[in-house]
């Protein structure tokens, strides 16, 4: 794609970095931005930053939080024996609207992928098995998505809990879960969670 | 089953194709370069879903143009199924039976079965161990969905280990939990790679040993034998004792990846021993066998298509080739050949038969 300005080709070359943005999408949205008046793109660009500088994860369950420890971890009346282990926050969002689940949960921040060069030691699994260390955790529920590296996720996490007394579940299968959780409607969600199987490989 | 009908736009050197075909023997006929082995593959991708040629799709597009599609209908039964296959450059390609898109594209392959006889071949002799690997894969691929999703499944989770040695690699670790977890992983997908190819290789060997003999006239035995380190080892052993070269190497030197045909004529090695001959022959008794093999298992006659034989086989042998073809058990017959007068010669006098006469990419039917 040639461009007038570089300024331009700047632009659009970084919105083409986000998931799904090609570079006739990104140039479309660079465009619109252009019509748009300086305070609003101000507000963009602040709101883009405060991300990194405002957020932080909670040192519970790693789970994007205003504060050091998120509302659900900080709240007494969720049952702290009972863990839900799930990739990311839109899993998080995802069950909790289906007010079904009184337990906590244990955000990974991704699946185990080598290939994209993210393997155990880039997740969150030490901090999950210090969690079971600590012995109040009495089962954990795996809710990731049943994609290979979801699956491999699940079994590295189980065999490293193996040596706890913990019942490791699955929320049933067939189910869209991981990145397209959030889509699943709430009742099939809460059910499957009901009905959770136990783990097996 | 049989192709009736194919309209092609814009793939390869072809604009257009507009084919109606007869039952059996369809000739294509014209110099070389004129586009004959290019309709052989519009009606391999037709049936297949890609190209015969492991050519990129995008690269399949005429040139200048931005798409290209190929509509036919095959007769399976009496019932005409219409395929329809679009691949628009930048975008995935579309495959439709009767008017319905494929979820997953792999369910099209095998549904229409046809057997490609070309020059290419000989790399089934001369070629690395990935080319007889991936010939036995795409036959029982045709026949075995299971398999299919197994040899995704297998490169995927050897793509995953592999990349996990060399991250191991770079991070100066060993600790081994991923790269055991991919190990079990892998265990039930190589098992059943392993059981369909001992089962496939034994099953195919009686109908290529019946070409052989059928198109030699000879009585020496000519083999088909699976190699793989699994015929004598478990695969979890295999793996823990090449874990040192693995992690050395930073890949995975066992599993079903390292498979291989040997080809034997007389407990001798056909590349190094075979005659030019009994190359060739070896060579036409494998894509029979295989055209009968996938006959017995699918209970249709597969499309057969022959690019450019009579230049690869003596008059003799061309002779017994087309009196094997002639019988019941070959379907359509689609074959390309630079002389319109040594096929004529060839085919049967009587008999379901159409000539085409192709030129820069164009065919024109003959009278
Ligand atoms: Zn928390």
């Amino acid at each position: 794609m040639e461009f007038p300005s570089k300024v331009l080709e700047d632009a659009v070359n970084q919105y083409a970095k986000l998931p799904g943005v090609g570079k006739r999408t990104a140039l479309r949205l660079v465009l619109h931005l252009l019509k748009q008046d300086e305070p609003q793109l101000q507000e963009l660009a602040a709101s883009t930053l405060r991300l990194k500088s405002h957020l932080k994860f909670c040192k519970e369950c790693f789970n994007i939080s205003d504060d050091v420890i998120c509302e659900i971890c900080a709240d007494a009346g969720r049952d702290e024996t009972i863990l839900c282990v799930v990739e990311d926050l839109r899993d998080v969002m995802a069950i909790e609207n289906t007010n079904y689940f009184n337990g906590r949960y244990h955000v990974l921040g991704g699946l185990v992928s080598p290939l994209d060069g993210i393997g155990p030691d880039d997740l969150e699994v030490e901090s999950l098995i210090q969690r079971i260390e600590n012995g109040k955790v009495k089962e954990l529920i795996f809710a990731i998505s049943p994609t290979m590296e979801g699956d491999t996720t699940s079994f590295y996490i189980s065999k490293r809990v193996k040596e706890f007394p913990v019942v490791i579940s699955t929320i049933a299968r067939g189910i869209s879960i991981g990145s397209e959780l959030e889509y699943a409607d709430e009742v099939t969600l809460g059910r499957s969670l009901a009905d959770r199987i136990p783990f097996k490989i | 089953m049989h192709l009736s009908w194919l309209i092609a736009e814009n793939f390869k050197n072809s604009e257009k194709l507009d084919l109606k075909f007869v039952n059996k023997f369809n000739c294509f006929t014209g110099k070389n370069g004129a586009g004959k082995t290019n309709i052989l593959d519009a009606i391999y991708y037709l049936a297949c879903g890609k190209s015969w040629f492991n050519a990129q799709d995008s690269q399949l597009i005429h040139n200048g143009e931005n798409y290209f599609s190929i509509l036919g209908s095959f007769n399976k039964d009496g019932k005409e199924d219409e395929i329809r296959a679009v691949q628009m450059q930048g975008r995935r390609k579309v495959i439709k039976r009767n008017d319905v898109a494929y979820e997953r594209l792999i369910d099209h392959y095998g549904n229409y079965p046809v057997v490609m006889i070309a020059p290419g071949d000989l790399e089934l002799v001369y070629g690395i161990s990935e080319d007889r690997r991936r010939w036995m894969d795409s036959i029982i691929c045709a026949v075995e969905k299971d398999y299919m999703l197994a040899l995704i499944k297998y490169e995927k989770l050897l793509q995953q280990r592999n990349a996990q040695l060399k991250k191991m690699a770079l991070e100066n670790t060993k600790n081994k939990k991923l790269v055991e977890v991919y190990n079990e992983m892998l265990e039930p997908v190589v098992q059943l790679i392993h059981q369909q190819r001992v089962a496939f290789a034994k099953e195919f060997l009686p109908y290529f040993q019946k070409y052989y003999s059928l198109i030699s006239n000879r009585t020496e035995t000519p083999e088909v034998e699976y190699q793989s380190q699994l015929n004598d080892a478990a695969y979890e052993d295999l793996l823990q004792r090449n874990f040192e070269q693995d992690f050395a190497t930073q890949r995975t030197n066992v599993g079903t990846h390292k498979d291989d045909l040997e080809f034997k004529i007389q407990g001798q090695a056909l590349k190094k021993f075979g005659s030019q001959g009994q190359q060739k022959t070896f060579l036409f008794a494998l894509k029979l066998g295989q055209y009968s093999f996938m006959l017995a298992r699918k209970g249709t006659p597969p499309i057969l298509l022959l690019d450019d034989v009579c230049e690869r086989l003596d008059d003799e042998r061309l002779a017994q080739l087309m009196e094997l073809l002639t019988q019941e058990e070959f379907g359509q017959i689609f074959i390309t050949d630079t002389s319109k007068e040594r096929l004529k010669k060839l085919l049967p006098k009587n008999g379901d038969k159409k000539f085409y006469h192709v030129q820069n990419g164009m065919v024109k039917e003959e009278k």
